[in-house]
């Protein structure tokens, strides 16, 4: 997988994580276009992706994270990215807990790092 | 009478009492006068005649194409003289798109070796160089990329009759070669063996796996596909979109801040015009509505911003892409 491809798969994935309480709000859209931007991804590639990714569920769960060639600090980053995007509305539900769970033990995060960061962006 | 002082010009056809020919002056209309005209090598007689002007349009080579009546009271055979075209011009309706083109595609309405002719919806500016893609439904939808030189306007009810050349065309000159064997062997050139079906694939590719998702059974109507109301932020211009009948695809081209065109494919979707109406206009984002009629295509003025919809199907059928623009005015070109 090219580092192109890659953030094309962390816009999915974040994707994924905004549907996880059954409907994506504004705020989560303008994250991840912001996040698009931030990674300089070109804009005839995100669009699409988030255009079909926004509009409804995701029908396949995003599993190949550990693919994206990205060193550690920078999926540290990432995972901190998941969680203040689950936490840009009234905490953390049960559905996103478990999605982010599973999108960071993608990446090499555990729980209790997880839980750490969790606690540190509160 | 001083003959070395009568215009010359060179004969390009003489039929009954019309005569058309190449001068280096301009002549009034109805301007009468005897002009003295060559034939091309190896004749080397000169023809004289008393001609009245009708009409005259620019050529190469600072001449200009003259069409007059004879008014020697003679009859003379009917001639052909010089060419006035390098390639011999046919009649062929190839669909033409570009984003720079007004309307976003067209048709030619003949074609050589040496440009073609197509009626646009606005004018272009005489000496632009455009790059475009023919298409050729004959061969499955494939296109070919050229360089492409606005040499002529011509005005005709609202619409402008534009003459292209093609010049050296550099980077596409691949292409280029391929469509004079496609004009020389009459159509019968191979697509297949030269090219892929590049039009639409300008776009960054997106990864396999987020498209092989496959059609979705059959869903109710839920209550997410009525909430559903999110816009996308960027910053932009909307350049055209066209809508593939028969793909199911919607194009949108967008351009950034930076000039660069992005041409955003969207499987599944289906517009109603296959073509843009406005050019480069200043965009705020997309967004996604629930949309529950039919497909329809349409722009409507709300407040400073102009929607323009497309239904947006992704299989379900319900989702309404507007691209949305701010303001309505159009953006100067530099």
């Amino acid at each position: 997988m090219t580092i192109d491809e890659g953030k094309l798969q962390i816009l999915a994935a974040f994707c994924e994580l905004a549907w996880a309480d059954g409907r994506v709000t504004q705020a989560q859209a303008d994250f991840i276009s912001d996040l698009a931007i931030e990674m300089d991804v070109r804009l005839g590639s995100y669009l699409p992706v988030l255009v079909m990714g926004l509009s409804r569920p995701p029908r396949a769960k995003v599993e190949n994270l550990a693919d994206i060639p990205i060193d550690e600090v920078e999926r540290f980053q990432l995972v901190e990215r998941f969680v203040a995007m689950c936490l840009l509305h009234e905490g953390l539900s049960n559905e996103q807990a478990d999605v982010l769970a599973r999108l960071a033990l993608q990446l090499g995060i555990k729980a209790r790092e997880l839980e750490e960061m969790r606690r540190r962006l509160c | 009478m001083l003959g070395f002082l009568k215009p010359k010009g060179e004969l390009v056809e003489l039929k009954g009492r019309q005569i058309v020919f190449l001068a280096t002056k301009t002549f009034p209309r109805d301007a009468q006068f005897a002009i003295k005209l060559s034939l091309p090598p190896p004749n080397k007689q000169k023809l004289e005649v008393d001609v009245r002007v009708l009409r005259q349009r620019p050529a190469p080579d600072n001449k200009y194409v003259t069409i007059a009546v004879v008014e020697t009271p003679k009859d003379y055979p009917d001639l052909h003289g010089f060419p006035l075209r390098d390639y011999r011009r046919e009649s062929r309706r190839l669909t033409l798109k570009s984003g720079d083109l007004p309307g976003y595609r067209a048709i030619t309405t003949d074609l050589s070796h040496g440009g073609f002719k197509a009626e646009l919806e606005a004018e272009l500016v005489e000496g632009d160089r455009i790059p475009i893609t023919f298409e050729f439904e004959q061969l499955g939808g494939f296109s070919v990329d050229l360089l492409a030189e606005v040499r002529w306007i011509q005005k005709k009810g609202v619409r402008y009759v534009t003459g292209f050349s093609f010049p050296d065309q550099g980077q596409y000159q691949e292409g280029y070669q391929w469509l004079c064997d496609w004009l020389n062997t009459g159509g019968e050139t191979e697509v297949k063996k030269l090219f892929k079906p590049a039009a639409f694939q300008k776009a960054p590719p997106i990864p396999e796996s987020l498209l092989e998702k496959g059609p979705p059974p059959e869903e109710p109507l839920q209550e997410l596909d009525k909430a559903l109301e999110l816009r996308i932020p960027f910053k932009g211009f909307l350049r055209g979109w066209a809508w593939e009948q028969g793909d199911d695809m919607v194009v949108v081209v967008l351009e950034d801040d930076d000039g660069n065109d992005h041409w955003l494919e969207f499987p599944g979707c289906r517009g109603l015009h296959a073509r843009c109406r406005d050019r480069k206009i200043r965009l705020q984002g997309v967004g996604l509505v629930f949309q529950s009629e039919m497909i329809k295509e349409y722009s409507r003025t709300v407040t400073m911003e102009s929607l323009y919809h497309f239904q947006f199907l992704d299989d379900y059928l319900r989702v309404c892409l507007e691209v949305v623009a701010a303001g309505c005015r159009e953006q100067k070109r530099d």
